[in-house]
Formats: structure tokens, C-alpha cells, sequence
């Protein structure tokens, strides 16, 4: 939530200074223009090539004007969200008349003195993108021609060429097209992920996810070896009977343990559950950290894990189609589809992965004692609800608490002692002969996030 | 909005430098009409694949037409409020002005005919 918030926060303070000293800059060069068309003398512009007659031609000069002119980042933003959903750039149609007013404000600069500018030509140019350039030639004719009436201009009314739009109701409207169009696609991308996991073999995962995996474990681990409080970890997963477990039995499970204070553990593809060190280092008992896995494992149950992918993929996909050569605004707005994702979906999904959990307590414990301490140690951490809980992914631990307790009343399951951590950790080191059996006369002399590794 | 003084039909828009069968009475000017537009998505990514196989994007033709369809009706009915009747060597110009958007940009010289 926060990595989108903070920028996000970023982007729009970012757009509204753009908005502000876009408008100014606009405003401005309407000044200036007006007010030096409205100096120079009357000229007659042509684009015809005909030399006047009537008149006598003493010489002829080639003349040009140039401008370039940026557009501010809110008017870009404006622009990409237009052509997303196609129609009048607005925005850009007043930009792209006061260039070439300037242009030609330019080329009558150079032609001062001159009667007549004939053959006018206009032209643009690809400097950058976000950029509108503008090149104005023609030539000169300087003639005995002295022009009556004193019209100021030499170019007409420009209301025709101009929507006339306010560029905030502009901005609302393209936003909301924006937003529908996403939300359609968004949904279709829900149901083609939801079938796409579904017909993927647990077995097909696991072998592209082979080819990929490699790398984020090769970051953590030293030559792909398993730390003593993983292995334990995988040892305790593998040690849940396997009737206990659904689909998910298929999976090879591994564990990576990730150097992070913050309590969280996540599932990702091929059976790989990642645990960071902060949630080790709140749960006390086995039946705890066994509760939290097995919640990870309910997701393998029901794929979540592929679908949240499957979400992540399209978001990027469209948010790069859209914004192309903004890393930044990419980015942020393809974090989006998985976040809704997670969110929409998530409430049902971690309902049945927290049941997946207390029915793997069950059959490796025969009771569901401690199941939902960890949520009650977290609630503590998090403190009161907040708007923010709307976004999140996960429910409050507080009402997970309440949930998971509701459950085991209901199935009328047993509660019993817990099995501490690090008992269950130290007879696993003396089970696979990391330490001598006579080493437990002392206990509590090892744990999971100081030993091994 | 535009007080019409002349059906768009009177308008002649001509490429040449005069109208065939009449006479230019007097010279108004440059005239000009812009058209910033693009398509939606939709054809944006059919223009993608497009893009792949090669051919005629007809999608984006039509941009093209559109833009230019604009473009002219803004140069005519600029040429209008100057109570113009004719509007003599017509030229056109391109320009990106934003990723996927086009601007046509029509312009010429504003007469009156006798």
C-alpha cells in the first residue's frame, strides 16, 4: 500500500505545480503575443506565390521564424489520458496555435520593413517528444506598397481553431473515461487470469517457475544450500500429513527466510513460501509459525498466488502500452491492478486460506491451540482500524482473530498446549545430528533467527 | 457561436492560386485551421500488430481524415468571419504534437472574389 502511496502522492504534487506554472507560462505568451502582433505595422501574409501587381517591387528577402515550445507535465498527462480514450487534445490545440502565431511573430521580425511576406510556408519539426516545434518561411517583398486602414493583426480571429474547454473539467472527463475503460479491462483480465491459474498443472508451475526462481534465491542464499532454521521450516511442512493438505500436496515446497523486521510471510509460485525474519522473531510456539504456513499453503490450495501474477502481468502490459516513456508514472500505475487484485479478492481468499490452516493444525496436532495468537501479537503492533484498512490487502488482524476463533468454535475444535519454537527447533537439530542429543541438557540455546546461518 | 455570413457551400477552397472563371477582387490574408486529435486504444493496438505484418492502417487513415475533415472546416470557417469568399493556395502540414495524436494543420490565403 505505502509504495503506492507515497508516490502516488509524489506524482500528484508533481501534476499540480505542472498545472500551476503551466497555466502561467500559457498566459503569458498569450500576453506577449498579443501585445507584439499589435505593435508591428500592417503586412499582407500570402500563401500564394503571385507577386502583387500595382505595386513596385524593389527587392525580395527570405524570411523565417522558429519557435519550440514544452509542454508542462500536466498537459502530458492530459494528453495520454485523451488518446487512451481517443477524441480533440484540447489541451494542445491552443499550444499548437500560439506556435505558430510566434512563428510567424518571428518571421515578421524578420521581415520588418517589408510590404508584402508571399509564399508562406509552414513546417514542423521532431526535436523531442512533449514538444511542439515550428518552423514559418516565406519571403519578403519590399515594395513602395504602403498599406491604409492599419489593421493591427496579421492573422484573424484563432477562437475557431480552439475547444474552448476548461482543462480541469477536461482532465475529470478523461480521467473517468480512463478509469471505466481500465475497470473493463480489468475485470476481463480477472476472469482470464482466474481460468488461466485454474488450467495451469501444479507440476507445469513449478517447472516455469524453475527457470525463473534461481535468481531471487541465489540473492539470499549462499550456492542454493538451505539455512538450518529452513530446513527445519520445510521439514515442518513436510511433516503435515499429506491428507491434510489439498491441491497444494503436489507442490515441492521450499522456504526462504528474508532479512526483513517486518512480520509477513507470502507465497509465490512453484511452492516457494518466503518468511521474513521479523515474523520469525514474533511467534513463540510451533503451532504458531505452523498456523502461519499453513495459512501460505491454503493459498497454494486455491491458486491466489498465480492469480495476484496474472493481475501484475496485465497492469504492467497496459500500463506500459500507455505510458511508454514515463518509468515513472509505468511504474505506479501497473502497481494498481494487482493491489485491487489482492484487495478485491483477497477477503474471500484469506478466509479459506486461514480455514486451510486450522485444518492443518488439526491434523499435525490434533488441536488448534495458538492458531490465532500471532494475529492477536499483530493487532497489538497495528493498533485501531484506519481508512487505510479499506485498501489493504489482508483483513485486520484484530477481526482475523475474532474470525479464526469464531471458526474453531463452530467446527468445535479441540484447543491444546502449544509446542514452543524453540524446543521443536532444537530437537529437530539433534534429529538430523547438527548438534549432540547431550546438548539439550541446556536449553534454549538455539533459535531460528540467530543459529545456522 | 460563429455568426455565418455565407453557407459553406459559397466557400471556395482551392489549392491554385486563383478560382478558375473568376477574378480575385482583394487579398485578406493567411488563414489558418488546426485539428489536434488522435483514436482511442482500441486502434492503437490494432495499429500495434498491424505494425508487425505491414499494410494499410486503416485506422489511422481515418485519423488523418478526420483531422483533416477539422482542419479545413476551422480554415473555412475562419475564412468566414472575414467575410471571405474564396480561400486560394491551400497548403497542408503535419506535425506530432503528443505520442499518438496527430495534428493536420491546413492553411491558405483568405480572398474576396468580384
Amino acid at each position: 500500500m505505502e509504495e503506492l502511496f507515497l508516490p502516488g502522492i509524489g506524482l500528484i504534487i508533481l501534476i499540480g505545480i505542472a498545472y500551476l506554472t503551466g497555466r502561467l507560462a500559457d498566459r503569458a505568451h498569450e500576453r506577449a503575443l498579443k501585445r507584439d502582433e499589435a505593435l508591428l505595422p500592417h503586412q499582407i501574409l500570402n500563401s500564394g506565390d503571385a507577386i502583387p501587381e500595382n505595386t513596385t517591387l524593389h527587392t525580395t528577402k527570405m524570411v523565417t521564424g522558429k519557435v519550440v515550445i514544452a509542454e508542462d507535465r500536466f498537459r502530458n498527462l492530459l494528453a495520454r489520458l485523451r488518446i487512451f480514450v481517443g477524441g480533440r487534445l484540447a489541451a494542445h490545440e491552443a499550444a499548437v496555435i500560439r506556435a505558430k502565431r510566434e512563428a510567424i511573430l518571428r518571421l515578421r521580425i524578420n521581415a520588418k520593413g517589408a510590404s508584402h511576406i508571399i509564399g508562406l510556408r509552414f513546417q514542423s519539426a521532431e526535436i523531442s517528444r512533449g514538444m511542439i516545434e515550428m518552423i514559418a518561411s516565406g519571403t519578403a517583398l519590399y515594395t513602395d506598397h504602403r498599406p491604409t486602414g492599419g489593421k493591427p493583426a496579421a492573422l484573424p480571429d484563432d477562437g475557431v481553431n480552439i475547444s474552448h474547454r476548461n482543462l480541469l473539467t477536461e482532465f475529470a472527463s478523461a480521467s473517468m473515461a480512463f478509469l471505466l475503460i481500465c475497470w473493463g479491462i480489468y475485470t476481463a483480465s480477472g476472469f482470464a487470469t482466474e481460468w488461466a491459474a485454474s488450467s495451469i498443472s501444479v507440476q507445469d508451475e513449478m517447472a516455469i517457475w524453475s527457470q525463473i526462481e534461481p535468481e531471487l534465491i541465489e540473492e539470499h542464499r549462499e550456492d542454493y544450500e538451505r539455512s538450518l532454521p529452513e530446513r527445519y521450516l520445510v521439514d515442518l511442512i513436510n511433516s503435515i500429513p499429506k491428507e491434510a493438505l489439498g491441491p497444494a500436496k503436489d507442490y515441492d515446497f521450499d522456504v526462504l527466510i528474508i532479512p526483513d523486521d517486518s512480520p509477513n510471510a507470502a507465497a509465490l509460485p512453484g511452492g516457494l513460501i518466503l518468511v521474513h525474519t521479523g515474523m520469525l522473531d514474533l511467534v513463540d510456539s510451533e503451532n504458531e509459525l505452523l498456523s502461519i504456513l499453513g495459512h501460505e499453503i491454503g493459498h497454494y490450495n486455491g491458486r491466489d498466488h498465480l492469480e495476484g501474477l496474472g493481475r501484475e502481468v496485465v497492469g504492467v502490459a497496459l500500463s506500459a502500452m500507455m505510458f511508454q516513456t514515463d518509468a515513472v508514472l509505468t511504474a505506479w500505475v501497473a502497481g494498481w491492478p494487482k493491489l485491487l487484485a489482492d484487495r478485491d479478492h483477497s477477503r474471500s481468499q484469506e478466509l479459506d486460506a486461514d480455514n486451510w490452516s486450522l485444518k492443518i493444525l488439526m491434523a499435525k496436532y490434533g488441536h488448534v491451540g495458538e492458531a490465532s495468537r500471532t494475529f492477536e501479537k499483530l493487532a497489538e503492533l497495528q493498533g485501531d482500524h484506519s481508512v487505510l484498512d479499506y485498501l489493504s490487502t489482508h483483513p485486520h488482524p484484530r477481526d482475523r482473530v475474532e474470525r479464526l476463533d469464531d471458526m474453531a468454535r463452530e467446527q468445535g475444535l479441540p484447543i491444546g498446549e502449544p509446542v514452543e519454537l524453540q524446543t521443536a527447533f532444537e530437537d529437530f537439530l539433534v534429529r538430523v545430528g547438527e548438534i549432540p542429543a547431550s546438548a539439550l541438557e541446556n536449553r534454549h540455546q538455539y533459535n531460528l533467527t540467530n543459529t545456522g546461518s | 457561436m460563429t455568426n455565418t455570413t455565407k453557407p459553406a457551400a459559397d466557400m471556395a477552397v482551392v489549392t491554385i492560386s486563383h478560382v478558375p472563371g473568376r477574378e480575385i477582387s482583394e487579398n485578406l490574408g493567411i488563414v489558418f485551421g488546426s485539428s489536434v486529435r488522435s483514436r482511442s486504444f482500441l486502434f492503437d493496438i490494432f495499429a500495434t500488430f498491424k505494425n508487425l505484418f505491414g499494410g494499410e492502417v486503416r485506422s489511422y487513415t481515418r485519423l488523418l481524415e478526420d483531422a483533416q475533415q477539422e482542419a479545413i472546416s476551422r480554415l473555412t470557417a475562419q475564412a468566414r468571419k472575414m467575410d471571405a469568399d474564396a480561400i486560394v493556395d491551400v497548403h497542408f502540414a503535419t506535425s506530432q504534437v503528443a505520442y499518438k495524436a496527430a495534428e493536420i494543420f491546413a492553411y491558405g490565403t483568405a480572398v474576396r472574389l468580384k
